[in-house]
């Protein structure tokens, strides 16, 4: 005789799965599926038919100087100027002072927008530079002080983009990768509640096969957009890649992107 | 005799007070200045509580605990012998007439 129980509504379990489906039925439903979010960058949209996934998050990866941080500002910046979404900038390395200036250089308004409350920037870089003798416990901790600034920014302030710049630091600082990518898993998913579209940013590994400094930053995403800054002959070129995106028909392969006086351009 | 410090220095807790670890390093917190007989402040500040305190104070993770005046940060659970091994220098610089 099996020792395993009988279920007492065998068919508790397919109802639920039933209630769940219905909840994406409909019109309504049915665009929320496919509802994208345009990133405003020149030339870039037309590669992803139209924008990224609403609510979904990205990984930016690529070499230092490909533009990386250009990429996601420009993204912040569209957003809020052209399409009326607030977006916050969470900084772990660069200053708030270097992005404004690197802002005012392309003619954006940043300080404008935060004044209007349509950007902020979250400058963590203090935490980063080692201003405190540091014991740490590998085993014991959490990224609670980001999930509440991220939380509080979006519950209070309606934001729906945001940028992470660059995660690669947090798995640096924090010597224990599985903890931070679960705690970056836990982060997304509330975004993903939130209806939040987001870019974490990270650097390109030495190795060739590796589109991600360690190898698990692209498991984090729903797609993965790689720049690239080369060396050739006596000049260097930038290159645009969509590696991996769910859910949409892209352009498989690089394309070359400039950096001109008001920002990213895709050359076509 | 108790050491009595004031002043500069104090201890900073920050964390969620429904988590089990925030209560576990508040206790071994107060167990070590028992052990080194300190008398020292110690703020607890609840993030969920007071998110703002995250970016003012640079904490991206809990639990974290800060040594004020001696710039020290402990992420995670610190044992007792762990923060006794630096607190330990508040009751030398108090001998020393600091």
């Amino acid at each position: 005789m099996s020792g395993r129980r009988k279920t007492r509504r065998p068919n508790s379990l397919l109802e639920e799965l039933r209630r769940r489906a219905k909840a994406f039925e409909g019109e309504a439903a049915e665009e929320r599926l496919t509802d994208r979010t345009p990133t405003g960058i020149k030339g870039f949209d037309e590669l992803v038919q139209g924008g990224l996934i609403k609510g979904e998050t990205y990984i930016v990866s690529g070499v230092s100087g490909a533009g990386k941080s250009i990429f996601s500002l420009e993204y912040l910046y569209r957003g809020a100027s052209r399409f009326g979404e607030p977006g916050l900038y969470v900084t772990f390395e660069e200053t708030m002072q270097s992005l404004l200036r690197n802002g005012k250089n392309f003619g954006w308004d940043l300080v404008g927008l935060m004044k209007e409350k349509k950007l902020m920037i979250a400058d963590f870089t203090m935490m980063t530079v080692g201003e405190h003798a540091l014991s740490l416990n590998p085993e014991s901790f959490n990224l609670d002080g980001l999930y509440v600034t991220l939380e509080t920014a979006v519950s209070e302030l309606g934001i729906k983009r945001v940028v992470l710049d660059p995660v690669s630091v947090l798995f640096l600082q924090y010597p224990n990768i599985g903890v931070i990518r679960r705690e970056l898993n836990i982060i997304s998913s509330m975004l993903r509640r939130n209806g939040c579209t987001s870019l974490f940013v990270t650097e390109t590994g030495n190795d060739p096969n590796r589109i991600t400094r360690f190898g698990v930053e692209e498991y984090l995403a729903n797609g993965v957009i790689v720049l690239y800054w080369e060396a050739e002959n006596d000049k260097r070129s930038r290159y645009i890649e969509v590696f991996k995106m769910r859910g949409t028909a892209h352009y498989a392969g690089r394309r070359r992107i400039s950096i001109t006086g008001d920002g990213i351009s895709v050359i076509y | 005799m108790t050491t009595v410090v004031a002043g500069k220095y104090k201890i900073v807790l920050f964390g969620s007070q429904r988590t089990p670890k925030y209560h576990i390093v508040l206790r071994n917190i107060k167990k070590c200045l028992e052990k080194l007989d300190l008398d020292l402040e110690i703020e607890e500040v609840d993030l969920r509580k007071n998110p703002e305190r995250a970016l003012r104070d640079g904490v991206l993770t809990t639990p974290t605990l800060d040594i004020v005046g001696l710039n020290w940060r402990f992420i995670g659970v610190p044992t007792v012998d762990e923060l006794a091994e630096v607190l330990a220098g508040l009751t030398k610089r108090r001998e020393e007439g600091e």
